[in-house]
């Protein structure tokens, strides 16, 4: 028996009786492939149409409640830009502590008005900068 | 294509070697048959399909041929694999491998029919036995060195005519 791979391959086991292919047949036709679901039923357009005006007007009348004032408008804001000036209050607005924001508007106004009023009080009370050694 | 569509395609692809398979393992028609219907019909409430579809219908099919020989037992009349008649091969051959595939040893006999008619890779096998792979081969390996010993000694016997009819 030296060639039994080819008598192996020659060989071919037996179909399943007819019976079994129609009890597994009715077991597949059982369980179709696709099922209609609730989302992929076909929906008859006089229902779609139905559904739009219903939405329309509950969406007219939940509207109005739901509506709000509109917001106040606020007033234009004004920026004042200064040319930064080369001294040492100058200097020490830009690296040193927040106090030196007081010296340099004080350098800018210096016609005397009021920092307080420009600043709404968002600066710190006492200028405490001290003037950086020369290097 | 959906899953129900491939499990059906599947089965008409293998319908044969799952039967055969199912009848290596139960012995006994009607437990072969309920196995497979069995495996089927859970298949077919899967939502989504295994990887491999092939090794884990098979093993599904060996837990449920398992399943029920544990539950009502072996049957009195066993019935051994049938091969098909209707091949180019003399009748009498057939039935000589029929009845030495009968006689190996039952892993063996599985691992045989599984690479031989089921068409199944080393790989296949190990993951529908759930053994290692070196396992699966070497049970394949003495079942056709056994499956060799045993026809060479049937012809022996009886000296009778094993070519292929063209």
């Amino acid at each position: 028996m030296k060639n039994l791979d080819k008598l192996l391959s020659g060989l071919d086991v037996d179909e399943p009786p007819p019976a079994f292919d129609k009890r597994m047949a009715r077991l597949f036709a059982a369980y179709p492939d696709h099922v209609p679901g609730v989302l992929s039923r076909p929906v008859p357009a006089w229902v779609l149409a139905a559904a739009c005006v219903l939405c329309v007007c509950l969406g007219a009348l939940l509207r109005s409640p739901f509506r709000q004032a509109s917001p106040p408008s606020v007033g234009p804001t004004t920026v004042y830009v200064y040319p930064l000036p080369d001294t040492e209050a100058g200097r020490a607005f830009v690296t040193g502590p927040a106090a030196g924001a007081r010296l340099l508007l004080q350098e800018v106004f210096a016609e005397g008005r009021d920092v307080e009023a420009h600043t709404n009080g968002r600066l710190p009370a006492s200028p405490d900068v001290q003037p950086r050694p020369q290097t | 294509m959906g899953p129900r569509q491939t499990i059906r395609l599947f089965y008409e692809a293998h319908r044969a070697e799952l039967y055969a398979y199912a009848m290596l393992l139960a012995e006994n028609r009607e437990l072969a048959e309920d196995a497979i219907h069995s495996v089927f019909y859970n298949l077919l409430r899967l939502r989504r399909l295994p990887r491999e579809l092939r090794p884990y219908v098979f093993r599904c099919i060996r837990n449920a041929v398992v399943d029920e020989l544990r539950r009502k037992g072996r049957a009195q009349q066993c019935e051994p694999l049938r091969l098909k008649p209707d091949t180019a091969l003399d009748p009498a051959l057939r039935l000589d491998v029929e009845q030495a595939l009968a006689a190996l040893p039952p892993d063996e006999r599985e691992c045989i029919v599984l690479k031989v008619f089921c068409g199944m890779t080393f790989r296949e096998i190990a993951t529908t036995r759930d053994a290692p792979q070196g396992t699966v081969a070497s049970w394949y390996r003495r079942g056709v060195a056994r499956l060799r010993t045993i026809l060479t000694e049937s012809s022996n016997e009886e000296p009778r005519q094993t070519t292929v009819r063209t």
